[in-house]
């Protein structure tokens, strides 16, 4: 009885470690279900990369293109998601942020590790240079070596904080279910049409004011659209699932 | 309001990023660009205009004397170089002129030029010139001549109209008229028309022109932006004219009769004073026509063209083709692709090219035909005129472009425009560009291919949707938790770096007290050296000099010690109980030195106390040292 119990306690063990390795939500997973395992787990780009292919096979264009957002942002690195992404958005014609080298960097190395390598090269070269400052003999090779090390790290500092989506991208927000957005020259319904926007389309936010909001479209023009057509990529409360 | 963009990222993060790209790379600031412009694209047989080749950044460059064009004589006849420095930074350019000698009637295409700067090969665009049969100078619109003696006022202006289609503008003998030029008076609604305005200044005056440039104003027709003006002269009979001459086009909104206003232009200048005529005659004679210099009367003279008529046609309603989008003119359309090989979901981009003459400024974008397989994009538009007013040029429009499916070819172009010169809508069309474009992941992905979206989403149908794919869930990896707030901004980075710096300044500031300790170590010692130096000369001094050798000792130290002078030091000894007794001593001394050299009497005996003492008073100025 003994034995029986200590192998099912194994078995029932190996199956739980099997299953937070992998990582892959059961195939009978439904949206709800994985909504629910964000909300307990917090936000994870693989869950929300599940969830945005589940609404994009749901056909909720609006949903699936905020969460494959959400999953690049967690994760540029996360190429799946940025290839299924691309072909989303061009198949639903779905206006996004223009590609640039930013996120050619971080789709090969991840912004954090920009960041961390960055900052102890940068801290290293300071330390190592306030050193050489009061040391005597001073050696002119110490000393550029010295000098070398904090540029250096400053400037993967720098290209780290420059690439990180979840800082750049902060005021990112997509046009929700509806209609087509028309994004007016002016914070007034009988303003003049800049462009329309599909819903779905990612807008940058530039200033909130009440029930109109100035943004920039993908394609560079800027305009107002109305405040309750936004829902931000990144939520409120972080480890909200999507609010659609 | 915040205006940044965050597509385009924060200043900040623009400004560290464009630190990094200076600190990494300064070479971009030597890139050269050369621009050809023609100072008008419309001419008449055998009157020349210029071609001007600008390269900025350079001025090493080798340019050919003659371009060879079928019915264009071309051939450089100047150079300019300019220097600027703006915040800062010195921009060279130069100016490379050639004089285009048109013989005969046509559109002309003047290639692409070949130019070497610093070196390198670099080619200018292709540039295209109308030449028209006739003469430049007809129809004149009728001009309002100033005589010399004519009041100011435009009001007192005597209008003395040239006969319509007269080639010479102005009479002889006019102080100042202008007239306005138009190549045509029956336009259709949207056809851009040069127009001329031309103001004529008789040399023999001084003139002074008013205010900025001429303005051109009216209903019914928009008017490109007045560039600087051209100067020259002109002989008319005996008179000589000094030109100037305003180019711009204008294109009508409305059909019907539209009146171009008249232009005016204010202008300065002094007049001879009225006199009796047998005076006139003499300065006449002497002095020509504008009498002694700084004489006269300044007069303000508004010089006007006349109104000009312009009978506009609407467009017509036949043969109207579906994507005709306002473009009136002619036109040539070619495309481009690039890159020619692309791979799942990554876009080509496809610059079609609309080149010619007419409204580019209302001219709608090209269709794309055959677009079946392609996801498209809204283009972006750029313009790069071929003379200053923008009424030749070539208009680009890139087209993004992402292949749905596995494709060999982009979508072809198509352009509709309306022809003023055979009065009929023309279409015109590019040819698809090979490509190599695979289709994207989503397509090729059966996973995707199954879940291709609806129309419209289903209520409800969110919960009921079906669970990614196996594949999906294996390509997404291991399933990690993280923040949508960085760790670089969370407070454990900020207590991290602030730790970390407080000890990159703990060791700046240990390193600078170390510094200075070991210079004020270094003072001390040399002090104590010249102290040493002086009590050894006090101590080898005769008995002469050996008073003002204590003296001197007891002045250093009072240096040393912030006090006035040699009594001070001794009062400060005094106030110390280890020294109290030296103090006295010293004091005793000090008196005897200024009895010896003060008093009259005993001064034998002073002396002699002094060569008594001087062995202690050395003895107490080594036991007193600061």
């Amino acid at each position: 009885m003994k034995n029986w119990l200590i192998g099912l306690l194994y078995f029932t063990l190996t199956a739980i470690c099997i299953a937070a390795e992998v990582g892959a939500p059961a195939t009978s997973e439904s949206i709800s279900e994985i909504e629910k395992r964000l909300e307990d787990s917090g936000p994870s780009p693989q869950l929300y990369y599940h969830l945005a292919v589940a609404e994009e096979s749901a056909g909720n264009i609006v949903g699936a293109a905020l969460n494959y957002q959400r999953a690049i942002m967690l994760d540029p690195g996360m190429r799946v998601a940025q290839n299924r992404f691309s072909a989303f958005a061009s198949q639903n014609n779905i206006g996004v942020r223009p590609r640039s080298w930013q996120d050619d960097v971080v789709s090969v190395v991840h912004p954090e590790t920009l960041l961390f390598v960055g900052m102890l090269l940068g801290w290293v070269g300071a330390i190592w240079l306030a050193w050489m400052i009061f040391s005597t003999p001073k050696s002119r090779w110490y000393v550029a070596t010295a000098v070398f090390v904090l540029l250096l790290g400053s400037a993967l500092f720098s290209m780290g904080y420059i690439s990180e989506p979840r800082i750049a991208d902060a005021n990112l927000s997509i046009i929700s279910s509806g209609p087509e957005v028309k994004v007016l020259s002016g914070p007034a319904e009988n303003s003049s049409t800049v462009v329309a926007l599909t819903p779905g389309s990612a807008v940058g936010v530039i200033s909130p004011r009440g029930s109109w909001t100035y943004v920039t479209t993908p394609g560079g023009a800027s305009g107002w659209v109305a405040t309750d057509r936004l829902i931000k990529v990144i939520p409120d409360a972080a480890a909200q699932p999507s609010e659609i | 309001m915040n205006t940044s963009n965050p597509f385009k990222r924060s200043g900040a993060l623009r400004t560290a990023a464009t630190t990094f790209l200076l600190l990494c790379a300064c070479t971009t600031l030597l890139h050269a660009a050369v621009n050809a412009q023609l100072s008008r694209s419309q001419t008449s047989v055998g009157v020349p205009v210029q071609l001007l080749v600008e390269v900025e950044g350079s001025t090493n460059v080798v340019l050919p004397d003659v371009i060879p064009v079928d019915g264009l004589q071309i051939q450089r006849t100047g150079q300019q170089t300019r220097v600027e420095i703006i915040n800062f930074r010195m921009k060279t350019s130069a100016v490379y002129s050639y004089t285009v000698y048109p013989s005969r009637e046509g559109v002309f295409e003047i290639p692409s030029i070949d130019v070497t700067v610093d070196g390198k090969p670099v080619q200018t665009r292709a540039v295209r010139l109308q030449v028209d049969a006739g003469s430049p100078g007809v129809p004149v619109q009728r001009a309002l001549p100033v005589q010399p003696g004519q009041g100011a006022n435009p009001q007192g202006l005597q209008a003395q109209s040239l006969p319509p289609g007269t080639a010479a503008p102005g009479e002889e003998g006019q102080l100042a008229f202008a007239e306005l030029i138009m190549p045509k008076s029956e336009v259709f609604v949207g056809e851009m028309v040069p127009v001329e305005v031309r103001f004529f200044f008789h040399q023999g005056y001084q003139f002074e022109i008013q205010g900025q440039r001429p303005s051109i104003s009216g209903e019914g027709f928009t008017v490109q932006r007045l560039p600087d003006p051209e100067r020259g002269e002109q002989r008319i009979g005996n008179d000589g004219y000094h030109v100037l001459s305003f180019r711009t086009a204008i294109t009508p909104l409305k059909s019907g009769q539209i009146e171009v206003p008249p232009v005016t232009l204010s202008a300065l200048t002094r007049v001879p004073m009225s006199t009796s005529g047998n005076i006139d005659d003499i300065f006449e004679q002497f002095f020509g026509g504008s009498g002694f210099p700084g004489m006269g009367q300044a007069r303000e003279l508004a010089i006007s063209t006349e109104p000009a008529q312009l009978t506009v046609k609407p467009l017509p309603k036949d043969g109207r083709p579906t994507n005709f989008a306002g473009a009136v003119g002619n036109f040539k359309l070619s495309a481009v692709a690039a890159p020619l090989k692309v791979g799942a979901g990554e876009p080509v981009t496809l610059t079609v090219t609309v080149a010619g003459r007419g409204n580019f400024d209302a001219m709608g974008d090209p269709t794309l035909v055959g677009d079946q397989g392609w996801s498209s994009y809204p283009p972006t538009q750029t313009f790069q005129a071929d003379d200053p007013i923008g009424l030749s040029g070539e208009k680009n429009f890139d087209f993004a472009l992402v292949a749905r499916e596995a494709r060999d070819a982009t979508p072809g172009a198509e352009f509709s425009f309306f022809n003023p010169e055979s009065e009929k809508y023309v279409t015109v069309s590019a040819p698809p560009v090979a490509v190599q474009a695979e289709a994207s992941s989503a397509a090729s992905d059966p996973a995707t291919a199954n879940a291709r979206p609806t129309d419209a989403p289903t209520p409800g149908a969110s919960d009921a949707a079906a669970a990614p794919s196996p594949q999906a869930n294996e390509s997404a990896g291991p399933e990690v938790t993280r923040s949508f707030s960085p760790w670089i901004r969370s407070g454990a980075a900020w207590v991290l770096n602030g730790v970390v710096a407080i000890a990159v300044m703990a060791l700046l500031l240990a390193g600078w007290i170390r510094r200075r300790s070991a210079t004020d170590a270094g003072k001390s010692q040399q002090r104590k050296r010249e102290r040493s130096a002086l009590i050894a000369r006090a101590a080898k001094a005769g008995d002469d000099q050996f008073p003002d050798a204590v003296v001197a000792v007891l002045k250093f130290d009072a240096d040393s010690t912030g006090v006035l002078g040699a009594w001070d030091r001794v009062d400060a000894l005094q106030s110390q109980s280890e020294h109290a007794a030296s103090a006295v001593r010293l004091r005793e001394f000090l008196s005897a030195i200024d009895e010896s050299r003060f008093s009259g009497g005993g001064v034998s005996q002073s002396k002699q106390a002094i060569s008594t003492a001087k062995a202690e008073i050395v003895e107490i100025l080594k036991n007193v040292c600061p």
